[in-house]
């Protein structure tokens, strides 16, 4: 038995078969995390070798002739093309898709039973498989003029994304208890300023989310990407597949590019977290 | 300021549920008027169709002689305070109070002086630059009570605003509320499902059960004249007690079954007896006395029933006793100089001026008890006088 001194607080003994089994948590999460990091890790390193370093043998793990020229020049190559292509494409359906999904939000909140049949249907739309509508919008992108334009595949990112926008909205707007909307009504608010002054502030993590996800589908997007466009527009995903169609692809360039299609994805997702796990639990919450 | 009258008001959710069945009413200029009634008895939709907030099914609603229904909340002019979520949470007070102002178009210099002036009335005028979640349940209630006051309306709408909040704050702002109503003279409807708060604030109530209105008056009308059974039992401090009694004989004194026991009745009560010789009667605990067994003989003029001591309970200046009649138990407030073991046998008394008949049918009242003992004490049975 120890005795309490002034200099060292008495600390709660933990048993031993707890601290082993924190140890054989962490080492599994660790290597988890490995695994799943490793080829991120991979593609970053890629992305700052010259490219006759890529063939060294045995490999090298960090770069010794370190450069950007391989960002310098993958912007070159198409790379800035695709960013640029895929952030109107994307931020325009995202823009879209909330403008549109947040007024269907409401209703389905605040007029249809939770968990009804119309919510399901218009989730379930986002279930089908992309492979399965593709060919009929090829043929009616022909027919419509849409095919390879910006407009196209603003549509085709706003009809994807929509379905999943309004359900995880009006989700969101089923949590916000109504005495607030008659708050202010009571208060004299016209609609259009209960939107503005309380709705859309009390909704804006759904917002956030429904936002977030929208655009991160959007610019991940390579099935619709391929099909539906040409040579006009060419967004990141089949900026990086089209890298394959030479015969020796530069790896570095392709790890640049790669970063620069996962980095702001990475970015958004830190800093996120919080709003993201808070939508998402009160997803589950509501069940 | 306006005096409402509800004339025939219906209200159907759906085909099944009708919340609400040809309630009619009239609210005068600057009164505080109480709508009482357990959950689900269409109080609470009352409030809303006169705030506005839902249509009558059919029916009228009148400000000063004019037809409301087609009007928004806002025309109306009525401001409302809920029972929780009343404070938009994304701004502080001083935008929770201007906000209505505000979409009204109001100066801000204008806007600044009202705001200053309830948050002074409402001694909030500390909190004003605080969000919801940093102010405490009480401090929300008062920064929504100053909101709805900031504008001057018509009719101020209550809604449970203190039944979420814990007992001494409940009482502090049930005072407050009241005071507050009176010097402003807005005319003011609250929703309580609690008789005290019912009791204590309005000038007049009505009591609702099932969607229908059961009674209207002051509190010490419907207190000292309930028409039925129902709102004997729902309004007052202590739940009055029913005592239904059968085989009513008279041989020569009156007796009948109480709970198995044999119950000694007060003769005055003969012409009450139904045709199948039942008695239904009420008395409130304050009126009902408790005596040791065989303390007190039977008498004429008094009910007395043997039973043994459930439960007695301390009031501080009371004692609130529990006796098990049979299957039956009744409660009785008496002085606290006394004291009973459980399952002691008692002799449970009741003057025959405390009593109340109620059909043991249809449970109105055929008979108010001739006096009304008030609630808490000072005013003792008078058994042995």
């Amino acid at each position: 038995m120890s005795s309490v001194t002034a200099s060292r607080p008495p600390v709660d003994r933990v048993p031993l078969s707890e601290v082993l089994r924190e140890v054989l948590k962490h080492v599994v999460m660790v290597a988890l995390l490995l695994l799943f990091l490793c080829p991120l890790l991979w593609l970053l390193l890629t992305a700052f070798k010259p490219y006759a370093e890529l063939f060294n043998s045995p490999p090298t793990v960090l770069p010794v002739n370190g450069t950007l020229a391989n960002f310098t020049e993958g912007w070159a190559v198409g790379g800035g093309k695709g960013i640029g292509d895929s952030l109107i494409v994307a931020s325009l359906s995202t823009a879209i898709c909330l403008v549109l999904g947040f007024p269907a939000a409401y209703a389905l909140a605040r007029r249809f039973p939770p968990h009804g049949q119309l919510s399901f249907t218009i989730l379930s739309l986002r279930m089908m498989p992309p492979i399965v509508p593709v060919i009929g919008f090829y043929l009616l992108f022909q027919e419509l003029s849409l095919f390879d334009t910006y407009t196209g595949l603003v549509i085709i990112y706003t009809f994807m994304n929509l379905p999943l926008v309004i359900w995880l909205l009006s989700e969101f707007i089923r949590q916000i208890p109504k005495s607030y909307e008659e708050a202010a009504r009571i208060d004299g608010a016209p609609w259009y300023r209960l939107f503005w002054d309380v709705l859309l502030p009390l909704s804006a993590p759904g917002v956030l989310t429904a936002g977030i996800l929208s655009m991160i589908f959007a610019w991940n997007e390579f099935l619709f990407a391929l099909v539906l466009t040409g040579e006009n527009v060419i967004t990141l995903p089949k900026a990086l597949a089209s890298f394959f169609l030479f015969q020796q692809p530069n790896w570095g360039q392709l790890g640049a590019i790669g970063i620069a299609a996962v980095g702001p994805l990475l970015i958004i997702s830190y800093y996120m977290q919080r709003s993201l796990i808070r939508s998402f639990s009160i997803e589950l919450g509501g069940r | 300021m306006a005096s409402i009258t509800l004339a025939n008001i219906n209200k159907w959710y759906g085909q099944a549920v009708h919340a609400v069945r040809d309630v009619s009413f009239t609210i005068e200029d600057g009164e505080f008027f109480g709508l009482l009634g357990p959950s689900g008895s269409g109080k609470t939709s009352v409030l809303r169709m006169l705030a506005g907030l839902e249509s009558a099914t059919s029916g009228s609603i009148l400000f000063d002689g004019v037809p409301v229904e087609d009007k928004s909340p806002q025309e109306r002019n009525i401001a409302m305070v809920f029972e929780q979520n009343a404070l938009y949470p994304h701004m502080t007070a001083r935008q929770n109070i201007s906000y209505p102002l505000k979409i009204r178009g109001m100066s801000k210099a204008d806007i600044d002086a009202k705001v200053a002036e309830v948050a002074g009335m409402l001694n909030i005028a500390h909190l004003i630059d605080r969000r919801a979640s940093q102010m405490s349940g009480g401090q929300q209630q008062r920064v929504a009570i100053a909101r709805a006051l900031v504008r001057n309306p018509n009719l101020l709408c209550l809604d449970e605003p203190i039944a979420h909040l814990d007992t001494l704050l409940r009482a502090r702002l049930r005072g407050e509320l009241k005071r507050l109503q009176r010097s402003l003279g807005t005319t003011s409807v609250i929703v309580t499902h609690d008789p005290i708060e019912a009791m204590t604030m309005t000038d007049r109530l009505a009591v609702m059960r099932d969607g229908v209105l059961q009674q209207v008056g002051t509190a010490d009308e419907i207190h000292s004249r309930p028409v039925s059974a129902f709102v004997a039992q729902f309004f007052g401090l202590h739940s009055i007690n029913l005592m239904s009694i059968e085989g009513v004989v008279e041989l020569p004194r009156l007796m009948g079954r109480f709970g198995g026991e044999t119950a000694n009745l007060p003769t005055a009560l003969r012409p009450n007896v139904s045709s199948d010789a039942k008695l239904l009667l009420g008395c409130r605990p304050s009126g009902l006395d408790v005596r040791r067994a065989g303390e007190a003989k039977p008498s004429t003029d008094t009910l007395q029933v043997r039973g043994k001591v459930y439960v007695s309970e301390q009031l501080g200046d009371s004692l609130l006793v529990t006796v098990q009649i049979g299957p039956d138990t009744v409660q009785a407030l008496i002085p606290n100089d006394r004291k009973f073991g459980l399952d002691e046998p008692v002799d449970v008394l009741a003057d025959e001026a405390a009593l109340y008949v109620f059909d043991p049918k249809t449970q109105s009242t055929v008979r108010f008890a001739p006096r009304t003992i008030s609630p808490g004490l000072g005013n003792p049975p008078a058994v042995y006088a």
